[in-house]
């Protein structure tokens, strides 16, 4: 997959997880631990999602835009239901990162790497079992 | 999960693996590092499950928490020496308190994490890299999970 590919992949994936995390913020109630999660994760990915369209304008690509909307699997009512639409999220980012990692190298290789290490422990923070191979068993 | 055995090895181009398949693969010192990189790695996954089973066995309150974490180890070992997993430790010395034991697994995951963390730069191969990434966000998992034992 070549490195611009890897980067609209990754930028998809920020996408849906901005959305998905305003799925999530929508959910919680104010002062729980699913609001202070879910408000810190969803700035994270609106930080990266800007980095990933400044990088493919830096490569004369164009940032693919985000989708009106995301199907949701399933309704999304409880704080239950957000944790798991946020492990949903994680782990579908991880294995974009993963395929980041492949595709770049130098500074660019570490962040990738460092976004999928902050995936897994924040798809563990969201109740996930630790897995052997965040991003990588997974697809 | 065992169709990815022997991706990293692949990559690396170890012994018994096509390396040569690989699109735009040159045979020479890159591929040589990548070995190298593979096989530290390996051991490293080696010395780890030797530490957590020793630690296991010196500790069974601690065992619900450890044996998955070893089991983690044990697949990062499948996957980097698919040809067979470097000769475990022997002897491991576990301290006998429980916090002390802890933490001491938490130094040594530690210590292999950023031995990874530089080693997913420095792999030439992107599979290679892709797999030491995951084994790094593997271990922070653990590095998680023991702090949440050590509060």
């Amino acid at each position: 997959m070549s490195l611009v590919e890897s980067l609209q992949d990754a930028l998809a994936g920020e996408h849906a997880a901005v959305y998905g995390y305003g799925v999530v913020g929508g959910v919680a109630d104010a002062t729980g631990s699913v609001a202070q999660l879910g408000l810190a994760a969803y700035e994270v990915h609106q930080r990266r999602r800007d980095r990933l369209e400044a990088r493919l304008r830096r490569l004369g690509a164009e940032p693919a835009p985000a989708e009106p909307g995301y199907a949701l699997t399933s309704p999304v009512v409880t704080d239950g239901d957000a944790r798991r639409l946020a492990r949903r999220i994680e782990d579908r980012c991880a294995v974009l990162y993963a395929a980041l990692v492949a595709a770049t190298t130098g500074p660019r290789r570490r962040e990738a790497a460092g976004w999928l290490t902050d995936a897994a422990t924040r798809s563990l923070a969201w109740g996930a079992p630790a897995t052997a191979l965040p991003g990588v068993g997974l697809s | 999960m065992l169709a990815l055995a022997g991706v990293a090895a692949a990559a690396a181009g170890l012994p018994g693996c096509a390396a040569s398949s690989r699109p735009g693969a040159a045979a020479g010192s890159d591929d040589t590092d990548d070995t190298l990189l593979a096989r530290a790695a390996a051991q490293s996954a080696g010395e780890l499950l030797a530490v957590y089973r020793a630690t296991a066995r010196r500790h069974p309150d601690l065992r619900p928490l450890l044996r998955p974490l070893a089991e983690h180890h044990a697949e990062h070992l499948a996957v980097l020496a698919p040809d067979g997993p470097p000769p475990l430790p022997r002897g491991t010395r576990v301290p006998r308190g429980r916090t002390s034991a802890l933490a001491a697994l938490r130094r040594r995951e530690r210590a292999a994490a950023r031995s990874r963390q530089a080693a997913v730069v420095d792999a030439s191969s992107g599979d290679l890299a892709r797999v030491l990434a995951a084994v790094v966000a593997c271990q922070a998992q653990h590095l998680v999970l023991l702090d949440g034992q050590l509060r």
